[in-house]
């Protein structure tokens, strides 16, 4: 492909999924971790161009999933080398977002599932993806995710109402404590 | 049984938790910094690992016929620059642990992002590291030996593998992000010891 071509394609991809694999990486990570990861994705992006599919955003979800990990990787060793050193260090590990929204019976919810289900139900709901989307990140068929979602979702509001008592009565104690 | 209402309830409860619900779109200039660093900083893009034929080493052949053939394969698999071992990392957070992991098949491990895939046998354990000597290459260049650093899983629900001295291993590699970096090892079954099932796969997806 000539350099022109090759460029105007990658400007194309690059437009369709920043904003989203921006929001992706910056609910999962620190705002300087999300910024470094989004440019390593982007750099993956050009030099495996031709590997790019038609419909890119799970592709580079995958991407921005491996670059995010290996940030991720590299921030423990560096927390573990510090702590080799004696020195008295940040955390070793990247700092999360806040993500209750101001909902604690949800972040409490959420804090329970299982991972991998908290992660599909963020992807579904925050990432607003598609089950055909979903399926290419997860590497699953279609008909799977949605048996996946449909369970998930289950169990969420399971842990939803478990946390909305657990809520209630520490509310009914501390008013008792008074 | 729910209803699409209640999904629907879920989903506006969720959506009100999103932690970068405020966040504005980069501006238009920013986006184009984006894109001229990435094509600058390399400006000759990778191409994707030829899915070349597989490339077997000739190991076990004896005789004039044997030490040519193994010569010959020495000079087809690996080039000038492979000749200290490649450096592989694997991964203590695979993203998924493996009670998700989703069943592997042929399709999904050709349309993965991988960039390689090679069989190899463990010849070395030595602390953190195993070195595996390449014994046949389906896509990449793994180049002959390769030294994978070892992590101590954090979960119980881990998809990663042991690697152990004298067994052999089909492996996949993804993009590692950053260019210096050693690149990551492909978890979730699509990586692990060299069974029929794995092997067949790997035949099917590459063959």
């Amino acid at each position: 492909m000539p350099d022109l071509d090759r460029r105007t394609r990658y400007e194309g991809v690059v437009r369709q999924v920043i904003e989203p694999v921006r929001r992706y990486l910056a609910r999962r990570t620190d705002a300087t971790t999300a910024e470094d990861v989004l440019a390593d994705t982007l750099l993956v992006c050009w030099r495996r161009l031709d590997d790019v599919p038609a419909e890119p955003l799970p592709w580079v979800y995958v991407v921005a999933r491996n670059c995010l990990a290996n940030a991720e990787r590299a921030a423990r060793r560096q927390g573990r080398l510090v702590r080799k050193l004696g020195a008295t260090a940040g955390p070793s590990t990247v700092p999360g977002p806040d993500s209750d929204g101001g909902d604690p019976v949800l972040a409490c919810a959420l804090a329970n599932l299982r991972p991998a289900d908290a992660e599909l139900l963020r992807l579904w709901a925050w990432d607003e993806l598609t089950p055909g989307e979903l399926a290419g990140v997860l590497g699953v068929s279609e008909n799977a995710v949605n048996i996946r979602l449909h369970r998930a979702r289950g169990r969420l509001r399971d842990e939803l109402r478990k946390c909305a008592e657990l809520a209630g009565h520490d509310r009914g104690e501390r008013r008792t404590d008074r | 049984m729910t209803t699409p209402d209640e999904d629907d309830d879920l989903l506006s409860r969720l959506r009100a938790a999103d932690p970068v619900r405020d966040l504005e779109a980069l501006p238009d200039d920013r986006i184009l910094r984006m894109i001229n660093a990435a094509t600058a900083s390399n400006p000759q893009p990778a191409s994707s690992p030829a899915r070349s034929p597989r490339r077997p080493l000739l190991i076990g052949l004896t005789g004039a016929t044997g030490l040519a053939a193994v010569a010959f394969a020495a000079v087809a698999v690996f080039s000038p620059t492979t000749a200290s071992a490649t450096r592989l990392v694997m991964p203590d957070d695979p993203g998924l642990a493996a009670g998700s992991c989703p069943a592997l098949d042929a399709e999904q491990l050709k349309s993965s992002p991988l960039t390689m895939a090679f069989s190899g046998r463990v010849t070395a354990v030595q602390g953190s590291e195993a070195t595996l000597e390449v014994t046949e290459v389906f896509t990449g260049d793994p180049g002959r030996q390769v030294v994978v650093e070892r992590t101590t899983a954090e979960s119980g629900d881990y998809s990663g593998f042991d690697l152990v001295q004298g067994q052999d291993y089909l492996i996949s590699t993804v993009e590692a992000g950053q260019p210096d970096a050693a690149a990551e090892i492909a978890l979730c079954g699509v990586s692990g010891p060299a069974s029929s099932e794995l092997r067949a796969i790997y035949e099917a997806a590459f063959g």
